[in-house]
């Protein structure tokens, strides 16, 4: 069968219920779910992908960040996490995932990480180092990865280099999986030119070349189950931006059904499901990398808007749990961060051009829960600890030093408690004694992890280490909900690793007959 | 086979069509909350106040911004705008011992109301003059005239999808 990518405005014109069947309906367009489709394909096994956000043609996508929220951003970018504080949560509903919409930051799973996963975890056997390795291998060659070229650095990736030598701090370009990056700053609403790797210019062209059937604005609502095996998935196509329900769709699956929807959506459908009961664990144990950022004042124009969005990063504290990366904001968003309203504020604005943002990610230690909340909207609640309040503290001053190290006349620093600017470090002193309170800063949750973890324990855990569900054959979760912990770096690179060894085992298992037909 | 997001006559994407249900006409700002919200995007993002940046919340077309947003933006955060426009709104009694809504206050102490809330202990009312400039910004930072002002000048200079292909007009001037 030829492949295929349809969404609403094809299967309207249908006026009909939309069917079809494949050997293996995957859920989820993102890092995991392209990564399996791109796997499955190319061995030769029939695959559907149906993902509930639209294809947006490069084309179609503008400058300023609003459109960019509206058409690829999950709630039109307004997720939010409810703790102690409210705290966005970043993801993207288009074909691509948050791919689509992310820095292009290409990381390995850390060692420690990995040898966690394999000591307390019982994971060895499914995530062999030197398997992951030979993945990484593959996705760096065929992802264009490599260190952002100083062409593309721009001043904002430079000045925290320079910040960053000047402390003697170790730092690196960032690598990135862009090919031919033109330096645009526009990661966030989405690559203009189509230059990042991101799923939806990669994998899932690929896996269509190769017979997949991408059907996008398509909502998947419940899990069809024959036999006691997951048999398809059933669903409704939506209108992306108004919500609108259209024609119904019905998926079968011949072998296997992967969800690969991120670790807020892949648990709400398991529990629509009634998987994973006996663990207890679907939704809970949500975890993230929570961010938080400094702008910094130069006498120099920074321009943020020229070079790579995300272009240079410092690990040396990763084993203090912090990553510092820089991070161009637009002035839509960074404008928020000026301090003050008015007059004051537009003076600000209007010198924009001299400001420079870094942030700090955390590998946080909180434990949320995703749930659907009485009226049916999805719930996340997260609250970071007081040790990660801790944490925040440090990478915030750390950052402030850089900034001033790197020549910024004054930081902004975003602290409730502190001044709005300050001219040196010394006042970051005072956050010591401020309450280990979340809600003195402003902190966004990227990279989530955990709400279906995997385990060799049934009462531990939610799927297998092979990605299968304990409570249903069939049915496998392949995204980072799987992850019992969190990473510390960004997670894209492992997103796609885990679900291409998945996949090849499903591929493997087929193949031996290990998974029934229907 | 890709690439089949088809148009229709006037060059939308199809399918983007706002939302029409109940739910989402009950909770989207009436016409007065937008209109007042204009009068609070015009204190937060005044006209004049630098040369190097001229234009002002009102010289863009923030109203179709807002009424944008209110099909689009999820229902709680709809909700939340609300709330918090209702709280700035009448906050001078409460905050500034002043019996007037924000919209009767001259542009100093509407700033000095905003600076307020924001520097308040209650976390709920640092954020409110948060939100609504976050919104204000992203409408208004987001047009390529502010772009251009700025100095951004690397990106295209198409208009955002919610802003019309007609040049910047002056939104109303009083909400009270």
């Amino acid at each position: 069968m030829s492949g295929a990518l349809l969404q609403i405005g094809d299967v309207v014109a249908a006026g009909r219920r939309v069917e079809d069947s494949a050997d293996v309906v995957v859920v989820g367009s993102g890092a995991a779910g392209a990564t399996v489709a791109r796997v499955l394909t190319e061995l030769g096994v029939d695959v559907i992908v149906v993902e509930e956000g639209p294809r947006v043609p490069d084309e179609a996508l503008r400058a300023d960040v609003y459109s960019g929220f509206r058409s690829v951003w999950r709630d039109a970018g307004m997720q939010v996490a409810e703790g102690k504080a409210f705290m966005p949560v970043l993801q993207a509903r288009c074909v691509g995932g948050t791919t689509a919409i992310n820095g292009a930051i290409i990381h390995r799973m850390p060692e420690p990480i990995h040898a966690a996963w394999v000591r307390e975890h019982g994971l060895g056997d499914a995530l062999p180092w030197q398997a992951l390795h030979r993945v990484w291998d593959t996705l760096d060659r065929e992802l264009h990865v490599g260190p952002a070229p100083e062409a593309v650095r721009g001043d904002n990736n430079r000045l925290m280099e320079r910040g960053l030598t000047a402390l003697g701090l170790t730092s690196n370009p960032i690598r990135r999986n862009v090919h031919d990056c033109q330096g645009a700053a526009r990661c966030l609403q989405g690559c203009p030119t189509g230059r990042r790797q991101s799923m939806n210019v990669s994998y899932v062209p690929r896996a269509i070349r190769q017979g997949a059937r991408v059907y996008a604005t398509a909502r998947m609502e419940r899990l069809e189950t024959a036999g006691g095996r997951a048999a398809g998935v059933r669903g409704r196509f939506v209108d992306p931006d108004g919500g609108r329900a259209g024609p119904e769709f019905v998926f079968r699956a011949r072998r296997a059904v992967v969800l690969a929807a991120s670790a807020i959506q892949t648990p709400l459908l398991l529990a629509r499901a009634g998987v994973g009961r006996r663990s207890g664990l679907v939704g809970r144990r949500f975890q993230a990398h929570p961010g938080a950022a400094v702008l910094g004042v130069f006498d120099q124009p920074v321009r943020m808007w020229e070079g790579a969005t995300q272009g240079h990063e410092s690990t040396h504290f990763w084993h203090e749990r912090m990553k510092f990366e820089s991070l161009a904001l637009p002035p839509e968003i960074g404008a928020v961060r000026l301090p003050g309203h008015g007059r004051a504020l537009m003076r600000q604005l209007a010198d924009y051009q001299h400001v420079a943002q870094w942030g700090v990610q955390i590998r946080a230690h909180a434990h949320g829960r995703v749930f659907r909340g009485l009226t049916g909207r999805t719930v996340i609640k997260y609250g970071l600890t007081a040790e990660d309040v801790r944490l925040m503290k440090t990478g915030l001053t750390r950052l402030t030093e850089m900034m001033f190290a790197a020549g910024a006349r004054e930081v902004l620093p975003g602290l409730t408690g502190l001044p709005d600017r300050i001219t040196s470090p010394d006042p970051m002193r005072r956050l010591t004694e401020l309450p280990d309170d979340p809600r003195l800063f402003h902190a966004i949750a990227a990279h989530l992890f955990g709400t279906a973890v995997m385990g060799p324990d049934p009462r531990t855990s939610v799927v297998a280490p092979t990605g299968e569900a304990h409570e249903l054959p069939g049915l496998f979760v392949a995204d980072s909900s799987v992850f019992p912990t969190n990473l510390g770096v960004n997670p894209q690179h492992t997103i796609s690793a885990v679900a291409w060894l998945m996949a090849e085992r499903i591929a493997d298992a087929g193949a031996a007959g290990g998974l029934a037909a229907a | 086979m890709i690439g089949l997001m088809r148009r229709d006559g006037k060059g939308r994407l199809r399918g983007d069509a706002p939302m029409t249900g109940l739910v989402r006409r009950l909770v989207r700002p009436t016409r007065g909350e937008r209109r007042r919200l204009l009068v609070v995007f015009d204190a937060i993002l005044p006209a004049g106040a630098d040369p190097r940046l001229p234009l002002g919340a009102r010289d863009l077309p923030m109203e179709r911004f807002v009424q944008d947003l209110g099909q689009r933006a999820p229902t709680r955060a709809l909700l939340g705008l609300r709330l918090v426009l209702w709280l700035v709104w009448l906050g001078p009694l409460p905050l500034l011992g002043r019996p007037r809504t924000f919209g009767g206050l001259g542009e100093d102490q509407r700033i000095a109301l905003l600076d307020a809330l924001a520097r308040s202990r209650s976390y709920v009312l640092r954020e409110a003059p948060m939100l609504l400039k976050t919104l204000a910004c992203l409408g208004y930072c987001g047009h390529p005239d502010v772009h251009a002002a700025i100095g951004l000048t690397s990106r295209d200079a198409t208009p955002p999808a919610w802003a019309a292909a007609e040049g910047p007009r002056r939104a109303p001037e009083s909400g009270r």
